[in-house]
């Protein structure tokens, strides 16, 4: 089989053998939160699964801003002396990176700078959907460093909406938007959910997802939004890769411990699919097949995984989803393990049609 | 098959009403009188697939005065029961002839032509074989599920010398034919790029649950050469929406806006030497096919021809021909548009390029079942279309820029997207390759 001769011959000759190797952390992240220490912990590993950030959590009523690259604001009820306010303002009037979460944008009241550092008007109407839910976030600026390469239109899990962005200042720069769903209590219009601000020399980004704790948090959407944003605060540009799973406009998706499965994680969570069930963990397996740098010993890797998986106790159904990806992937060891599957009862026409492309 | 009836027809060509005398015995009231054709000397028809475009095109024939309908072919009762009310009413009789399994029709009627509308799944078995019994075809776009199939298709209906339309109707409406006319003629100068917005992906539908198959439906039949599934409510129209049977809206117009794209470029016998781009596929839900995809082909003449889904398109759906002094635009709705609308004034002189004129899609196809001539949308041309798509389709699947031989019908530089030319078929059906 010729491509069998390739994986030899490619194997040899390919001396560089992907890997991700990071970069030490090489910037600073404040996390100033009046929340629970778990959401302080959820966003300081979201921080840092990028491998771009060291970040410290601030949980006291007079935060040092000296000497960060980004601070992430996740307050509900702002209790900060004059002092640290006005240490704030310079702070972002000579060029400081903020983050500005959830509903930290009404943590503040009577403070002027504050409500031009996160871009809401003092009038803004406050308020929340009636019920988390899943809702649509549009990208309307697929041009910013933030949202460029992430599909346009995709699903944010399980979080209320907040209103209060329905009245910005109007030196925002809005990336993204939903529809404030009147069902929920909303007056129908599209409001911003992603925006930036510019304040002095100082990088705004402004995220009002992530506000039902873990079940939003946990979105792809609001993590890789939340790294991408933190970067561009911190430094005018984004470095990191889109990921594979990020949300489309059908389907969310999350990743439990705030960083992408490993293959082996997601190979354990497809093998329990079965029809009418999320099949999203094979979904995964595709992406990332498809994903790769296509090389013969790289198909090879996830054929080994597969053929495994075909022998293992995952149902019959997620057994008959990678039949598929066999099917242009194999070399003659899938040849020979499906060859001996064609009378099987349940993989016999999966194992068939999977031959039928191996063999031509 | 109706070999008299075949040559008699070709020798009738030309003959102005058709209007013949003996052997034929002529109903009086189908004589002559108001253009009338006797039915001993109409076309022979039949349909295979009788849902949405097939009773659609089954209309427009019953229209024509010169076709006769005998019968018709559908997996499902209801449609059968449709389309034959409609035949008789025309007919004023209850002459068609019901059929739920096309090869005992094949076997059975003695057809000139029949109509083929079916899911993409179905087409390559089902034309082969309508090709191989001789029969001319009205063949729904797209041509075919996979580009091995299309390539057997076009062998049959070359070896066995049959009329083939597809149907591709933008092709016989005035605004598609002025603007590529123009395009191809140079009035935009020298086109380097074209972008083809197609229509964005549906919305899913979760699983639902198994259900009752309806009464009187063959779903294994209707499954065919795809996998065993059990029903779940989605059958006609809606199969479009499912890898097994379809490649979504991106292969669903393909036989539009991309072969109108071509037809101004001149490219009805090539296809791109390349091709790369990105879908995004859905997690969840028994739909499958991409809902969002953007891909650009390249051709050997340096041309770049991209296809997105309509709201990635600044001019959403259609085709727009960019050259080097202007841009063409041309969509449904008789949208004939310029960067100059001086360009739309422009004759076409006699010694430039006249692209081939119908101004009905259906009669063009009768026409040429009478003169033996080419349709204005024949197999070869349809592959060329549905091939951009289905090579599109692969380098979304595979995530790799592929490099493509328009001669030869195979990826150059990656072995493992060829296997994806092919559509495997649950036995016992087969396609014979080299029909």
């Amino acid at each position: 089989m010729k491509i069998l001769k390739n994986i030899f011959f490619l194997a040899i000759a390919s001396t560089l053998i992907f890997s991700q190797c990071k970069e030490p952390a090489s910037l600073n992240a404040l996390v100033v939160t009046d929340q629970s220490s778990e959401s302080g912990n959820d966003i300081k590993a979201i921080l840092e699964n990028t491998g771009l950030f060291d970040t410290e959590i601030e949980n006291g009523a007079s935060p040092d801003f000296a000497g960060y690259d980004v601070v992430v604001l996740n307050i509900e009820k702002g209790s900060w002396d004059d002092d640290t306010k006005e240490a704030f303002s310079s702070y972002v009037k000579n060029g400081g990176g903020v983050v500005v979460l959830s509903n930290t944008g009404e943590a503040f009241s009577g403070w002027a700078d504050y409500q031009k550092i996160v871009g809401l008007t003092s009038d803004n109407t406050t308020g929340k959907s009636k019920e988390a839910y899943t809702y649509k976030v549009a990208n309307v600026n697929t041009s910013h460093p933030i949202t460029k390469g992430l599909n346009t239109s995709w699903l944010h899990n399980d979080d209320y909406m907040l209103y209060s962005a329905g009245s910005t200042t109007g030196d925002v720069e809005v990336l993204s938007t939903a529809v404030a769903d009147s069902i929920q209590g909303g007056n129908g219009k599209s409001l911003p959910v992603l925006f930036t601000v510019k304040f002095g020399e100082g990088r705004v980004f402004h995220s009002t997802l992530g506000n039902n704790s873990s079940n939003s948090m946990k979105c792809v959407g609001f993590i890789t939004t939340l790294q991408r944003g933190a970067e561009w605060a911190a430094t005018g540009v984004v470095s990191q890769e889109v990921p594979l799973d990020f949300p489309t406009f059908v389907s969310t998706h999350t990743w439990p411990d705030f960083k992408p499965l490993t293959l082996d994680e997601i190979f354990k969570k497809a093998s329990t699919y079965e029809i009418g069930k999320s099949r999203k963990y094979l979904a995964d397996i595709s992406e990332r097949i498809r994903n790769s740098d296509g090389k013969p010993d790289t198909y090879a890797m996830y054929e080994s995984k597969i053929l495994e998986f075909l022998h293992s106790e995952a149902t019959v159904d997620s057994k008959k989803y990678l039949c598929k990806e066999l099917s242009w992937i194999g070399s003659d060891a899938s040849v020979n393990a499906l060859s001996k599957l064609v009378n099987d009862k349940d993989l016999s026409e999966a194992a068939s049609y999977a031959l039928q492309r191996l063999r031509l | 098959m109706n070999d008299n009836r075949r040559k008699f027809i070709k020798k009738a060509v030309g003959s102005a009403l058709g209007v013949i005398a003996a052997p034929y015995i002529i109903p009086g009231s189908a004589l002559g009188k108001n253009g009338a054709i006797a039915p001993s000397n109409r076309i022979v028809m039949g349909g295979i697939g009788l849902g949405g475009m097939g009773s659609g095109n089954t209309r427009n024939f019953l229209e024509k005065k010169e076709v006769q309908y005998v019968a018709i072919c559908d997996v499902d009762r209801t449609h059968r029961s449709k389309a034959s009310s409609m035949v008789n009413g025309r007919y004023k009789n209850n002459d068609c002839r019901t059929y739920d399994d096309y090869r005992e029709f094949l076997e059975k009627e003695k057809l000139d032509a029949v109509t083929i509308a079916l899911p993409d799944h179905w087409h390559a078995i089902i034309s082969v074989a309508a090709a191989n019994k001789g029969l001319d075809i009205y063949g729904e776009k797209p041509l075919a599920r996979s580009i091995m199939e299309a390539r057997a298709m076009v062998n049959a209906v070359e070896k066995n010398k049959v009329i083939w339309q597809t149907g591709s109707w933008q092709r016989s409406r005035p605004n598609f034919h002025r603007g590529a006319e123009l395009a191809i003629n140079g009035r935009i100068g020298k086109i380097s790029h074209v972008d083809v917005g197609l229509p964005n992906g549906n919305a899913p539908i979760g699983t639902p649950p198994i259900m009752k198959v309806p009464d009187g439906v063959d779903w294994d039949m209707w499954l065919g050469p795809s996998p065993t599934v059990p029903y779940r409510g989605v059958l006609h129209f809606h199969w479009r929406w499912m890898l097994d049977y379809s490649g979504g809206q991106l292969t669903d117009w393909a036989g539009h806006h991309i072969d109108i794209a071509h037809w101004g470029l001149g490219y009805d016998r090539t296809g791109p030497v390349s091709v790369e781009g990105k879908g995004v596929y859905p997690r969840e839900g028994i739909y499958d096919v991409p809902v969002e995809y953007d891909f650009t082909c390249t051709y050997k003449s340096g041309v770049t021809l991209r296809v997105a889904n309509s709201s990635k398109q600044k001019r959403g759906m259609g085709t727009v021909w960019h050259g080097d002094k202007g841009w063409i635009y041309v969509s449904r709705g008789e949208t004939l548009e310029a960067s100059d609308p001086k360009i739309l004034e422009e004759k076409i002189g006699e010694e430039e390029t006249h692209l081939y004129k119908s101004d009905d899609h259906w009669q063009n196809f009768l026409d040429c079942v009478k003169t033996r001539k080419e349709t204005i949308t024949p197999a070869e041309t349809a592959l060329r279309s549905i091939s951009v798509a289905l090579i599109g389709e692969i380098a979304m699947l595979t995530g790799k820029k592929l490099d493509w031989d328009p001669e030869k019908e195979r990826f150059t530089n990656n072995d493992y997207a060829n296997r994806l030319l092919r559509k495997p078929y649950k036995a016992p059906w087969k396609l014979d390759l080299n029909a």
